[in-house]
């Protein structure tokens, strides 16, 4: 009967839409509800945890990381000392190694996807993509499923860069708000006249708005208005100018570093300082097939002051401990270098990286052999992975949400094993 | 009265016929009812009635349907409840001339053509059926109509002109109409408006282009594997082609399964490269085209057997397998990652005993060994070979065959396939009313809830017997009254979400809001690019058009080719509100306020541009009183139109 509502638009989001009072209001006014209390006391801050994924796109070589090994001949970076003893990364990250008491390395992925897109899909979701004819949530999108707030003017899950990994069946109420260039902000959030000129306009839609869904009593239309409510609330809130991180002293934004990736790990902080649930900020042209050490390099200088400089921020700011930031990319990169100076695609082992989020920190769980060709110890699999982030984040993997077909489907697939050495 | 009902009773007229002039007026069935109940204690038994209707038959039959619970008598309660919900059922039959709604359609009596759109139609229609669709939309009346009296559920009235021709624009050809159509459209006087309109529209060549939008993204869907096969869209005006000239969907499904030779010279191989699974290799993989095959072409979601038997229906993985047979021997050329940084043109052809590298970097190896002629080997389950088979388990004879794809093409779209003509005509059934007879509409097993079983196996039969002709079955299922009902609910339907009473709302797709907006604002640029010469309009892939899709097109969108439910978040509702490309009232506030002086007529010209219908008195005043506020009026009426356009009746096909 009610089959439509188990769409996108779930009849569970629909409630939770509808107990944001639209349905009950007086007739003027209900765009402006939020933007109303958006310009009021502002609400007190999430309990929840919050996360900023940093998603390196191609797959980063872990042996020019964070797994060096100094016994393989075709290995192009020198370790250095960490300010845990006895662990050590590449040179390239030396603000990073000051930083490994808070963070926590993962060098026993093996997740045997080892194309770009179907292992960015398993990395995001803990699902293999085409498979069943089911979208799967991304990371984001569960997050802002279990642990986002619906009453919020700022959105539960933001992804900063070229592409996002949506909300799939989880519907649209979690898909993320895109934001192309971190220095940007949000598009479209400034209206091309004035605010005076707005309001006026929107209170007209208000009135014509009420008309068609008094006659209609349709969800959809209860949907569009929570919406519009939403949006406006966001271009009314203060809260918005976390969007914009020009505000920021020129020493903060000296230190993420002038770029876009560094500009997106401060729009990160924010916008987790302002409540927002998930945070997914890219960098991309890992894919090092050619030329593997200048470009490992290259990049590798725009993560280490980034990375560092967002980890002494939240921490400084008191916000390490619930705010996961997880590291990583689709795979790792082949132990050998071919004949065109790159390495090419590894799923089988490589390196993530965990910091902040109340973790057991400053330790490598797991271990490759000496060429970082295999796992010999603490291997996670990608839902392994998938069930320690939600773990982490406090959310129960184990629940089963539905597909629109009704197919129950855990939130995390059978057979994981959070790696209990976080914990 | 009462020797009318009585005679009309014996003339032997439908039932709903009987309750309908029973209940003609509701005083009166109260009246009636007093008269049946001879002893006078508030309720009718089946004795009762049968002595009122002398005929035992009849009564028995009209007894059952009032008598809801079931306990062997009729309160007046119930009794008024059956007849208004038959009434409003029936309301709708008796308006037509056509007072006895046919089951079957009969052959239509040749009536010339009288429109020029009509001729033209005719002209280039590959197979302009015989059939007669009116007859068919009677029986589907008839059906819908039947189910919503068992539920005691009234149906909404009939929608005004106004919703009728947005409404059909918007499904016919994926915009609004134009405020010249529009007005045209509501000034003609003549009884059969509507179904010329039908026919009009489907000689216009937007809707072709419509329906090849929402067939090439259901085809192709790029992902990271098969994205660089697919840069160029060259299936899409194929497909416009093949919907303008209404080839049969058996004809265009077997140029798609059976396709060779290169993209550019034989689009329909667009379906083959979208099965490339991985970029370095760029060959077609069968498990990937199975899955497409059966989802777009049988209604059947294949895949989920895959790795296993489905938990919940009696598909086994050998089902998947054994389709997947038929495509093991599919191949190309051109369509790897490297090929196309070289601006290659990529080839699809079928050839036995060609092997392809299938494994990847880093992952296990597969060490299946290759399967015979007419077999599939089930990647990593070593020595787990199958034959090909069609779904049911009947396996064709490969012996002396080079290719197999055309074998199962002949089988699926042949006119005793049990998937074929039921899953198209599913599709398009959705494509109208939101959702499928059958629900999910790609996943239509015994266990999916199908509402109207006797109503889709009508359709399914009338499809294959026009030799699925799909402007036949259009003309059929818009013709009908269900399609033409209003979408506003009354108390009594408000809560129908299946059976029909009312037209349900779907929200526009992003092509349709991105042609609707164009449209409405006076796009000249999108008016040229959709009356490009020589070509599909719609076809180009690049610039504004792709750019709008992708950031207001719904996930779930292609699959299903519908959406119903609201698809937009934040993002796309910031770009609705303050993206001055995509708002800019100027060029159609100017015109209107060149060409109309009197604020009634620009406020009322404003409204039918946006939602394609005349303002009421109090829309008027409220209008005139905004715009009053304003010292500069196009300003004002600028204002007005924003507001239209971000209303939810704008967004919505209703």
């Amino acid at each position: 009967m009610f089959s439509k509502f188990d769409n996108s638009l779930s009849r569970r989001d629909w409630l939770k839409l509808s107990s944001l009072g639209a349905l009950s209001l007086p007739v003027s006014g209900w765009l402006n509800v939020l933007a109303a209390r958006a310009a009021g006391p502002s609400q007190p801050k999430a309990k929840h945890k919050s996360c900023i994924l940093l998603f390196m796109e191609g797959g980063p070589s872990h042996i020019d990381t964070f797994d060096p090994k100094p016994g393989n001949s075709s290995s192009e970076i020198k370790p250095i000392s960490t300010a845990v003893p006895g662990m050590q990364i590449s040179e390239h990250f030396p603000k990073l190694a000051m930083k490994m008491k808070d963070m926590a390395l993962l060098r026993g992925m093996s997740t045997g996807e080892g194309s770009h897109g179907r292992a960015r899909y398993y990395m995001h979701t803990g699902y293999r993509g085409g498979v069943g004819g089911v979208i799967h949530p991304s990371m984001g999108a569960v997050a802002s499923n279990f642990l986002g707030r619906e009453t919020d003017e700022l959105p539960n899950f933001v992804s900063i860069g070229d592409r996002s990994y949506g909300a799939g069946y989880a519907g649209p109420l979690h898909a993320p708000v895109e934001v192309a260039r971190a220095a940007a902000g949000i598009e479209n959030l400034h209206v091309p006249d004035t605010m005076p000129a707005f309001d006026k306009r929107t209170r007209l839609l208000d009135q014509m708005e009420k008309a068609f869904v008094d006659r209609m009593q349709i969800p959809s239309l209860e949907a569009h208005r929570a919406t519009y409510q939403r949006a406006s609330a966001l271009m009314h809130s203060p809260k918005s100018k976390a969007f914009d991180i020009s505000n920021e002293p020129d020493a903060l934004r000296e230190a993420y570093g002038r770029n876009a990736f560094g500009e997106g790990c401060l729009l990160a902080r924010r916008l987790v300082e302002q409540g927002v649930t998930f945070v997914e900020v890219q960098l991309g042209k890992w894919d090092t097939h050619t030329n593997n050490a200048k470009r490992v390099q290259a990049l590798s200088e725009q993560v280490d002051p980034a990375m560092s400089t967002l980890l002494t921020d939240l921490k400084q700011r008191g916000m390490l401990d619930s705010t996961l930031v997880i590291w990583m990319g689709e795979f790792g990169r082949t132990p050998k270098v071919g004949k065109q100076g790159g390495r090419d695609h590894y799923p089988k082992a490589w390196t993530s990286v965990m910091a902040g989020g109340g973790l057991k920190l400053g330790q490598a769980v797991g271990r490759t052999d000496k060429e970082g060709g295999t796992v010999e110890e603490g291997k996670v699999t990608a839902v392994d992975f998938m069930a320690t982030v939600c773990k982490a984040l406090g959310i129960d993997y184990t629940k089963e949400l539905h597909t629109p077909a009704g197919r129950p489907m855990r939130v995390v697939d059978k057979g994981e094993k959070p790696v209990a050495e976080l914990f | 009265m009462r020797d009318f009902w009585k005679k009309t009773l014996f003339a032997g007229l439908c039932l709903a016929s009987v309750a309908l002039v029973w209940a003609a007026d509701e005083g009166g069935v109260i009246q009636r009812f007093e008269k049946a109940d001879k002893n006078g204690d508030g309720k009718i038994t089946l004795a009762e009635l049968t002595a009122l209707t002398e005929n035992a038959k009849r009564a028995q039959k009209l007894f059952d349907r009032f008598d809801k619970d079931g306990n062997g008598s009729v309160t007046k309660a119930e009794l008024k409840a059956g007849a208004q919900a038959m009434m409003a059922a029936k309301a709708e039959t008796m308006k037509k001339p056509d007072k006895n709604p046919a089951v079957k359609p009969e052959p239509e009596k040749s009536e010339p053509s009288k429109t020029d759109a009509i001729k033209s139609a005719a002209a280039t229609d590959q197979r302009h059926s015989t059939r007669n669709p009116i007859a068919a939309a009677a029986a589907i009346d008839h059906e819908i109509n039947l189910e919503l009296t068992k539920a005691m559920v009234p149906a909404s009235p009939v929608a005004s002109d106004s919703e009728f021709i947005r409404r059909l624009s918007l499904d016919l050809r994926g915009r609004i109409p134009s405020v010249s159509e529009t007005q045209a459209f509501l000034k003609d006087t003549g009884s059969d408006k509507r179904r010329k309109l039908i026919d009009e529209y489907l000689a216009d060549e937007e809707y072709g282009e419509h329906f090849a939008i929402i067939w090439y993204h259901r085809i192709a869907k790029p992902d990271d594997d098969n994205m660089r096969a697919l840069v160029k869209n060259e299936l899409q005006p194929w497909l416009a082609d093949g919907f303008n000239q209404n080839r049969g969907w058996d004809g265009i499904v077997k140029d798609i399964l059976t396709a060779t030779g290169d993209r550019e010279h034989s689009p329909a191989t667009t379906f083959w490269l979208s099965a490339v699974n991985d970029a370095k290799l760029g060959q077609p993989d069968p498990a990937k085209a199975t899955a497409a095959a059966s989802r777009l072409f049988m209604g059947v979601r294949l895949e989920c057997c895959q790795c296993h038997n489905h938990p919940f229906t009696e598909l086994k993985q050998t089902d998947f397998w054994g389709t997947a047979a038929f495509f093991a021997q599919t191949h190309a050329k051109g369509a790897t990652q490297k090929a196309a940084k070289a601006n290659a043109t990529p080839d699809v052809f079928e050839q036995a005993g060609v092997g392809g590298k299938r494994k990847k970097k880093g992952e296990t190896a597969d060490k299946t060994p290759p399967a015979p002629f007419g077999s599939v080997a089930i990647p990593f389950e070593e020595g787990k070979t199958v034959h090909a088979t069609f779904l049911g388990g009947k396996e064709p004879d490969v012996k002396g065959q080079s290719t197999l794809r055309p074998i199962f093409a002949e089988w699926l779209t042949a006119s005793t396939n049990p998937y074929f003509a039921r899953a198209a005509v599913n599709k398009l059934w959705a494509n109208f009313f939101g959702r499928g007879i059958v629900d999910p509409i790609d996943d239509m097993q015994a266990d999916s809830p199908n509402t109207h079983p006797r109503l889709l196996s009508f359709l399914a039969d009338e499809f294959a017997a026009s030799k699925y002709d799909q402007k036949h079955l259009i003309r059929c299922i818009c013709n009908s009254h269900v399609y033409q009902r209003s979408s506003q609910p009354t108390p009594e339907n408000k809560s129908d979400d299946v059976l029909y009473s009312k037209m349900p709302l779907k929200i526009m797709t992003a092509d349709m809001l991105y042609d609707s907006l164009a449209t409405a604002l006076g796009h000249q640029v999108a008016e040229a690019e959709r009356r490009g010469k020589g070509m599909a309009g719609k076809k180009q892939q690049g610039g504004p058009r792709q750019e709008f899709r992708k950031f207001f097109h719904a996930e779930s969108d292609d699959d299903a080719g519908i959406v119903a439910d609201y698809s937009h978040g934040v993002p796309q509702v910031l770009r609705l509100m303050n993206a001055k490309q995509i708002n800019d009232t100027s060029t159609t506030v100017a015109n209107l306020m060149q060409t109309e002086t009197k604020p009634d007529k620009i406020i009322a010209g404003l409204y039918a541009t946006v939602l394609s219908r005349e303002p009421t008195p109090a829309e008027i005043t409220q209008a005139k009183k905004f715009i009053a506020t304003d010292k500069d009026a196009a300003n004002a009426y600028g204002d007005l139109m924003w507001a239209l356009l971000n209303t939810s009746e704008f967004l919505f096909n209703h």
